[in-house]
């Protein structure tokens, strides 16, 4: 299933974030891995993620580095740095604050009626 | 390279006003294009396919090029590309302030108590000479960074809703101080009052000797209590000001 892009829209930070958390990733390699891990439930345009990277390496959440692959493709990837761990930290927060008001909204109704 | 990868390349670089990022970003992109056309091509489609395929998968040329420009702003990279050169000193003086004085008075600021002639000199030099000032406030409030001190000397607010804070940065190595502190301070600084967030104006921004002058406009001067955050500079970091309104 296709997810509506207003719904990755908002947690496309914590996702890309929590991925190069992981390993070093370049931007290809980001995008295959979103669709792998959420079953293709994350498919965007593939272009709109490095507007997102090269915001996160202004503000120095990221460092970027360029790496040959072992068949010669020149490649650009990313690294998370300290600071980049810290908003990390923050957009999970944030992520989880929001999953659990949603929760309790739709909860909500039960004991109302009740 | 095939003429239909690269219109569409050049739609999205058309979008990007910032020269001396475009070959870097273009690299990048032509990675990814590369990458995704071979992807296409091993399940037995041709190239113009694939290339078609890549394209499509990639997103809408000129959508994408504004997103990437609203990252490369024009006006933060020339300060970039300026201060790597030296010639950041040739353009504050000849922009922002055609005389020294404006220095000297950016030094005595730190310590003499308002009102001063230095207040004057200042807000003349940023063509606030006639405007009315409501606040002048030694703030004097240190921050301890990782490459070292930032110290928030004074902040001046105008009837006409400007507000004016000048740092200065200490014991730094970096003779323009520039890249670590101007950089990201104007593009990350945020005034909040009541719940509103105001950027700071990096056109109207000023860097001497590691004293930055950072200007916010169109601000409540009703507020008695300033709170600015910094985000981004290795931490965050939060300036309160209390003032006393008249």
């Amino acid at each position: 299933m296709y997810m509506d892009k207003n719904y990755i829209g908002g947690s496309s930070y914590l996702l890309v974030l929590s991925l190069i958390n992981r390993k070093d990733m370049y931007g290809y390699e980001i995008i295959k891995e979103l669709e792998l891990l959420s079953d293709d439930a994350f498919k965007f345009k593939e272009g709109t993620l490095y507007p997102i990277l090269h915001k996160f390496e202004n503000s120095g959440w990221i460092e970027s580095y360029s790496k040959f692959s072992d068949s010669g493709k020149e490649r650009k990837y990313y690294h998370i740095t300290k600071t980049g761990i810290q908003q990390l930290v923050q957009e999970q927060e944030q992520w989880d604050l929001f999953k659990d008001s949603v929760m309790k909204v739709l909860n909500g109704n039960r004991y109302v009626l009740d | 390279m095939s003429s239909i990868k690269e219109n569409y390349l050049k739609q999205i670089l058309n979008e990007i006003h910032f020269p001396f990022d475009r070959p870097l970003i273009r690299k990048e992109l032509v990675e990814h294009l590369d990458e995704s056309i071979e992807y296409y091509t091993g399940s037995t489609v041709s190239l113009e396919e694939a290339e078609s395929l890549a394209i499509h998968d990639f997103g809408e040329p000129k959508e994408i090029g504004k997103l990437l420009n609203k990252v490369h702003k024009p006006f933060l990279g020339w300060i970039w590309i300026l201060s790597k050169y030296g010639l950041v000193v040739i353009m504050i003086l000849t922009v922002i302030a055609s005389t020294p004085r404006f220095f000297e008075a950016l030094e005595q600021a730190q310590e003499s108590a308002p009102p001063t002639e230095a207040t004057e000199i200042i807000l003349q030099a940023l063509s606030y000479g006639t405007s009315e000032v409501v606040v002048d406030k030694i703030v004097d409030q240190r921050f301890e960074l990782k490459d070292g001190d930032l110290v928030f000397e004074r902040m001046i607010i105008l009837k006409e809703g400007v507000l004016i804070l000048m740092v200065q940065q200490v014991d730094h190595f970096d003779p323009f101080g520039i890249k670590k502190t101007i950089y990201p301070l104007q593009r990350q600084a945020c005034l909040q009052l009541g719940g509103v967030d105001y950027h700071f104006e990096a056109e109207q921004t000023s860097n001497y000797k590691g004293f930055i002058v950072l200007i916010a406009k169109d601000i409540p001067t009703v507020s008695n209590e300033y709170s600015i955050v910094f985000n981004g500079y290795s931490e965050n970091f939060k300036l309160e000001v209390v003032v006393d309104l008249p």
